[in-house]
């Protein structure tokens, strides 16, 4: 439908770019042209066959028996794996999102590598079937008879934790998993000094990650000499220890290869059902393929549900005395990533405003969903709704507009948030940098771009032909930590004879431009044609750790490492230069593509050469650099070591049938502070990219658990947003004063838009009929619900 | 999924009542139910089912319950069941409550439907109409089957 009273916006660069920013990125031509080798496309081993996946269609269910016979017997069949027939392995292996040693973590790991007892959620793994063709597989998989005892089911915190309650994991006595708690200041003498205390509660649902590509594949070849693993994650090293765990292997034998992603958000990690096919790998001698498909993707992870509980403190002129938030999290039927997510809910639930005393508790408890792990922004779109929406409420109840209350309430550039904190209870140094960012500006943008000057009171109701609407603007802040993440991360440069150069590392390009930004780094650096470059595909074999491509930690750490080993390497040209041609390597200077000193100047390719030829280097064809990057261990326990933040900014317009309680967007702006764009288009559409993901989350994606079942596990009954759901009027603005961390000044910036969209979206929605929807996703059910409530 | 019908037949509570226990007649009433068995009388049954819903053929063996029984006014079943192939179970809780009035009885019935498994992917549309389909097919055929039976009865 086209917007007539709405200006058409084609949002373009806030500065003049060079050709090299917004031209096509290195992977365009072979993805749009379908060259690109994705998980699927790798061609098949000699002598590869199939893996089909035995999973529970229950979600809570003991299983009593398991027999296998007629799969077995069926021709082509070549094995079946499940917890009888285990060839003398441990069903009880952990697998999933933990960080190797679980206690020091804090963490329970206790999603088994193969279902004993029950099922615990729609989906657990049982076991699975190889036979040389898929077909086969999948037909015997469904002759494999089990005997069930279906049990009652919990889907939620609330019925997780009522006296009673069916449990989970019935060696625990409890469905209780997690809890944490952050504060800093004193939150009750905040409360008590402020003028009024405004509370509210906002429930965000379980979603799938959905990327285009499904989740949980893998093409796996069990040798003697080790393990060949190719499978589409965004954490190539992180499977090694349980591999090598639970087939009793040295970590080093196991070699874990990533095609490129179409897209992650999270869901890619290994998965019982790939343990599996390496377990029957291992037994059969044949390399093992198995697809993923979209329904089983629904059941590899999701993001967690979440009630954020929140009460403020601020004074009648709007400004924040306190906060005091309880989150209830709902992780699902196993632990995976509880601790992490808890603790990035905790460490976001301040939102991203100067708070003078403020604290969290948040307790998480086991339900028979499917279980639950990182999501694009983890633990922040969830507590972003929640102090959005609650800040949209103290604005209407203390009638200060909207966007003044934010202006007046964030940290300006330079402000630290605490001296100090407890986590846990136990306190430490707040070592966290400085506010580096305008949040003041990144509002103000949103809200210019969508033509609003910040003061509540939508439009209407007004009739437009047949329709009854009204119409509202909305505005949302987010912020999370800049490029968090663990260990350091390596890069090697190498630097062949015809000058060209590979970049070898570990950071799978799920999507985002990943190679690309790797090929622009080393060509800037070395001062080489882009097209010189070459980006390998991440490999634990070249044993260059990364902690992966997550957190939007990759521009910045893997980009730094890939500057360090351009320099190394650039130090080894010179090193080259003085042994070849004479004078200390100080003297040579290394840039635009070529060693020089003085009058002398020699390609890089010609020092290669030069090694190349002489008889007594015979076999040395290429050079090296080695470059590793991490922040600085820190003894904070809250953030764990940060070097920036990351925030964002939208602005949303949207119109409310007032009949139908559907919700249309009429405009929408985003603003993401990215320090430097190393490629602007591909920085870009990660800003808008996580605003249509946004979209979708705030309007239509809802995993719905109803009658004991997961019902809607599918792409055909799971509602995503579709081209005509994005408005016209859509606009993704990047800031950039070069001041980040990252190479050139670039900082991490992937995660900013997406969880700004949905506050932004509800506060809209707010605006147009003055009652808040308090639960994402703004379903027309729920809006219309709440326009009857306003009368 | 619950669902709530209500029939009223020309026929005494006695006459319902005694009609409710002679297991072959009320197994015709059943839509879908093809043999039943008597395993423990008044207590306990095995009753067989195949359906169509959807793009699925469903066999489901169901075994029945009787877990309460209050004579002329109530009687609660408990009836679960699965079927293997497709990975689908089933479980119905069936509360049939008998009112007497001066032209007949009325029959309450309430139906608590809970389909489990690859089935219930199908959508709760489709299984909540095939659901409703049954139970209202029930409570139509035992309208049917009583006010025949009261008919075949006055004109004996």
């Amino acid at each position: 439908m086209v917007i007539t009273d709405r200006p058409r916006r084609k949002a373009a660069p806030t500065r003049p770019v060079e050709a090299w920013e917004y031209g096509p990125r290195i992977d365009l031509l072979e993805k749009v042209t379908g060259q690109a080798h994705y998980l699927d496309d790798i061609p098949d081993l000699p002598g590869t066959v199939y893996a089909w996946p035995i999973k529970s269609p229950y979600s809570h269910a003991r299983v009593v028996s398991i027999d296998s016979s007629r799969a077995e017997a069926l021709p082509g069949v070549l094995g079946v794996l499940h917890r009888d027939t285990l060839d003398g392995l441990d069903p009880g292996v952990r697998v999933g999102e933990y960080r190797g040693h679980t206690r020091e973590h804090g963490e329970t790991a206790d999603q088994h590598f193969v279902t004993t007892d029950k099922a615990r959620f729609d989906g657990d793994f049982l076991g699975i079937v190889v036979a040389e063709d898929l077909r086969t597989a999948q037909h015997a998989a469904e002759l494999v008879d089990i005997d069930w005892e279906i049990l009652p089911t919990v889907f939620s915190f609330a019925e997780a934790m009522a006296p009673g309650a069916p449990l989970i994991h019935e060696d625990l006595g409890t469905n209780l998993a997690h809890e944490d708690s952050f504060e800093w200041g004193d939150v009750e003498a905040g409360l008590a000094a402020a003028d009024r205390i405004i509370d509210g509660a906002y429930y965000t649902g379980n979603v799938f990650h959905h990327p285009m590509e499904p989740s949980g594949g893998c093409l796996v070849n069990f040798t003697d000499e080790g393990v060949d693993l190719w499978f589409a994650t965004n954490k190539p090293f992180s499977p090694a220890d349980q591999i090598a765990e639970i087939f009793g292997i040295d970590p080093d034998r196991v070699r874990v290869r990533v095609p490129p992603l179409g897209g992650a958000f999270g869901s890619k990690k290994i998965t019982p059902a790939i343990m599996g096919a390496m377990a029957m790998s291992r037994r059969i001698g044949r390399p093992v393929r198995l697809f993923a498909t979209a329904e089983q993707s629904f059941r590899v992870t999701a993001r967690h549900a979440a009630l954020y509980r929140a009460r403020a403190g601020v004074t009648n002129d709007g400004k924040l005395t306190a906060l005091d938030v309880r989150l209830e999290v709902d992780t699902g039927a196993y632990f995976t990533g509880a601790r992490l997510v808890t603790r990035n809910m905790c460490i976001s639930s301040w939102g991203a405003y100067a708070i003078p005393n403020f604290r969290v508790r948040a307790q998480t408890a086991y339900t028979n969903k499917v279980p639950a792990a990182s999501f694009r922004g983890t633990g922040k779109s969830q507590t972003t709704f929640g102090v959005e929406a609650l800040m949209d409420r103290i604005a209407r109840e203390l009638n200060i507009s909207p966007l003044q209350l934010r202006l007046q309430n964030v940290p300006l550039r330079g402000r630290y948030i605490a001296d100090s904190w407890k986590v846990q209870g136990v306190e430490y140094p707040a070592d966290t940098p400085p506010m580096d960012a305008d949040l003041d500006r990144m509002l103000l943008m949103a809200a210019e771009s969508i033509g609003w000057d910040g003061n509540a009171g939508g439009e209407g109701p007004m009739e437009i032909g047949a329709r009854r609407v009204a119409r509202g603007r909305g505005i949302a802040l987010s912020l999370r930590h800049g490029a968090q993440g663990a260990g350091r991360a390596y890069a090697m440069a190498t630097m062949y004879g015809d000058g060209t150069v590979k970049i070898s590392h570990a950071a799978p390009d799920l999507g985002g431009g990943t190679y690309n930004m790797i090929s622009t780094v080393a060509a800037r650096s070395l001062g080489i044609p882009q097209e010189m470059v070459r980006v390998g595909e991440p490999d634990t074999g070249h044993d260059l750790h990364f902690e992966g491509s997550s957190a939007q930690r990759t521009t910045v750490q893997m980009g730094n490492a890939v500057l360090k080993a351009c320099e190394s390497l650039k130090r080894e040209l010179a090193d080259g230069a003085s042994q070849i041609h004479g004078g200390d390597a100080q003297e040579w200077t290394v840039a635009d593509g070529a060693v020089s000193r003085g009058s002398e100047r020699y390609p890089y390719a010609g020092i290669v050469q030069a090694f190349a030829a002489a008889p007594s280097f015979e076999g040395v064809v290429s050079l090296k650099g080695l470059g590793a990057y991490s922040y600085a261990p820190s003894p904070d326990r809250a953030f764990g070591g940060l070097d920036h933040w990351a925030p964002g900014a939208a602005a949303a317009e949207v119109e409310v049938d007032l009949d139908t309680g559907e919700t249309r967007l009429l405009q929408l702006a985003v603003v993401a502070d990215v320090g430097k764009a190393l490629h602007y288009g591909a920085a870009r559409t990660q800003a808008e990219g996580g605003a249509v993901m946004g979209i979708g989350l705030s309007l239509f994606e809802d995993l719905v658990y109803e009658e004991e079942q997961l019902l809607n596990a599918d792409p055909f009954q799971y509602r995503l947003p579709l081209m005509r759901d994005i408005p016209e009027a859509f606009d993704a603005m990047l800031i950039e004063n070069g001041d980040g961390p990252g190479p050139f000044g670039s900082k991490g910036m992937s995660q900013t838009s997406l969880p700004a969209t949905i506050p932004a979206v509800a506060n809209a929605i707010y605006d147009a009929i003055g009652v808040q929807v308090t639960s994402v996703p703004f379903t027309p059910e729920k809006v219309l619900s709440a326009v009857r409530q306003q009368g | 999924m619950r669902f709530e019908e209500q029939i009223h037949v020309p026929a005494s509570t006695e006459e319902v009542w005694a009609f409710l226990w002679q297991i072959q007649p009320v197994a015709a009433c059943l839509p879908g139910c093809v043999s039943v068995r008597e395993v423990e009388p008044e207590r306990s049954y095995v009753a067989r089912f195949e359906d169509k819903v959807g793009p699925y053929k469903v066999a489901f063996d169901m075994d029945v319950t009787v877990e309460e029984r209050a004579p002329l006014s109530l009687v609660r079943l408990l009836c679960t069941g699965e079927d293997k192939k497709l990975r689908t179970s089933q479980r119905v809780t069936l509360e049939v409550r008998l009112h007497g009035d001066d032209t007949g009885t009325r029959l309450e019935a309430a139906a608590d439907v809970v389909v489990l498994g690859v089935l219930a992917t199908l959508g709760q549309f489709v299984v909540k109409r095939k659901a409703r389909e049954v139970v209202e097919g029930f409570a139509e055929n035992l309208r049917a089957a009583l006010t025949e039976e009261e008919l075949e009865g006055s004109h004996a």
